[in-house]
């Protein structure tokens, strides 16, 4: 994206709307140009989305349709997000973007990839699963790890089946608190990654979730023997401009929105889990 | 024996003599799927490692709503009540799936640690990890893992 136009949002249309969870607080949004083009953007980066009249947001690549139309995962958590709520298919929003560091697909060939995601954390990798479930990444296996808190709080359950019934993946869930209907895990997802069924030496590992969820994760990964070098986390810090200029989501040496999101560990290992920056 | 178990942490540091007075204390079982393994109130009679299956540790009270508190599964080894007093189980524990276990009866495993100095670090040591394992989840849960950073 060209630095001079980069503030300038292009005007996008919600295509459709989706309700994630039984509750309306997580839903996604599939996007086209006004001409019914498809949104330009890489699985990891993020788009600054504009609720015109209200605000602007960052929020990342959530996945593509079948047809190729890019998809954005909105939890409501405040101003800007609750006014997105309100908004349906038809509805103009300002978009600028694609902006930030993508997931280093290329990276996963002949290597396990193996996917560790918490609560909303699914969203960013959710275009991961989708590609590796159409044979589209080159990995030679996938593992999905993936906690909430809740059964109920589970996100894509159907791209999640449809991981689950291919022969070279394998997803994991867990929750923090059972229903009476679950039968699966309870615990915290890092104990997932501690039950094996990967080649430490040979995987690339992706991370994404709130940053304490991903700091245990690290913990888990580096004792089963993955090195910092082949660990990816996203990183999400609040931001303004998405470009470097402002300064809003400096985190010591780094802009996230234009260094990151997607960081590898040893880059960053230093700076992990010190709450003052 | 089978290799799993002779990786296991009960087994680290023990010579040949003392692994067998170890495993002559036990005995396998097999439990069908939604059977009990271990019952709250009731006195802890052994150590239960399990070997194939998922187990499903809850908590429940009179009139109080049954909490899943956490599933374990091969390797992992639950039922510690009988070397913490009062010596009752402290949870329910249910086999979610077909369940293989290995059972240590408590009195002779108290009796083979008070004569081999070796069987007394091993079980310690594999408490302790356990221990420490399930206090570190627990203060995980307690952080709420998930929530939003501003939340
Ligand atoms: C690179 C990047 C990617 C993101 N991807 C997604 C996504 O895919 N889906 C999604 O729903 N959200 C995502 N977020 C978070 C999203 O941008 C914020 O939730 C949003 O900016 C909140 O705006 P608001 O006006 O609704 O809430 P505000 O009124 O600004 O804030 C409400 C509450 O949300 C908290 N909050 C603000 N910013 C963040 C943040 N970055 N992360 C977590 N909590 C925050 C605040 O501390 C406050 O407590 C991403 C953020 C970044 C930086």
């Amino acid at each position: 994206m060209q630095t001079q136009d980069c503030m300038a949002p292009r005007t996008a249309r919600i295509r459709s709307v989706t309700n994630e969870l039984a509750s309306g607080e997580v839903f996604t949004w599939t996007l086209e140009h006004t001409d019914g083009s498809a949104l330009a953007g890489n699985p990891g980066q993020f788009n600054m989305l504009y609720a015109f009249g209200c605000g602007e947001v960052p929020v990342s690549i959530s996945g593509r349709t079948p047809n190729g139309q890019l998809q954005h995962s909105i939890r409501t958590v405040g101003r800007v997000t609750d006014a997105m709520r309100t908004l349906t298919a038809g509805t103009e929003i300002g978009v600028r973007g694609p902006f930030g560091t993508a997931w280093p697909l290329d990276e996963a060939a002949g290597r396990d990839l193996v996917v560790v995601a918490g609560g909303l954390g699914l969203a960013p990798v959710r275009p991961l699963l989708q590609l590796a479930a159409a044979d589209r990444i080159h990995c030679r296996k996938t593992l999905v790890c993936y906690g909430t808190r809740t059964p109920a709080d589970r996100l894509y359950p159907d791209d999640l089946r449809r991981c689950a019934a291919h022969p070279r993946i394998e997803v994991r869930t867990t929750v923090d608190r059972g229903d009476t209907g679950w039968r699966g895990e309870v615990g915290v997802v890092p104990r997932l990654l501690l039950q094996g069924g990967f080649d430490p030496d040979h995987s690339i590992a992706v991370v994404c979730g709130p940053e304490i969820m991903m700091q245990f994760s690290v913990d888990a990964l580096r004792q089963v023997g993955v090195a910092d070098r082949w660990i990816y986390l996203s990183m999400e810090r609040s931001m303004k401009c998405a470009v470097g200029l402002c300064g809003r989501c400096q985190w010591r040496e780094h802009f996230i929105c234009k260094d990151g999101p997607v960081y590898r560990l040893d880059q960053i290992a230093d700076l992990l889990g010190i709450s003052e920056l | 024996m089978n290799p799993a178990l002779e990786q296991h942490r009960l087994m680290h540091g023990l010579n040949d003599a003392e692994r067998t007075r170890l495993l002559d204390c036990a005995e396998p079982h097999h439990y069908a799927v939604g059977t009990p393994v271990l019952r709250q109130g009731q006195a802890a009679n052994r150590l239960v490692l399990i070997t194939a299956g998922r187990v499903e540790v809850r908590l429940s009270g009179a009139g109080a709503r049954v909490t899943s508190l956490e599933t374990l599964g091969p390797g992992e080894t639950l039922g510690w009540s009988w070397y913490v007093p009062p010596g009752r189980w402290q949870f329910d524990s249910w086999a979610l799936e077909a369940t293989d276990t290995l059972e240590f009866e408590a009195g002779c495993l108290r009796s083979a640690m008070s004569q081999e100095h070796a069987i007394t670090e091993a079980v310690l040591g594999e408490l302790v990890h356990t221990l420490a394992h399930r206090l570190t989840a627990a203060r995980l849960r307690l952080l709420d893992l998930y929530a939003n950073p501003g939340s």
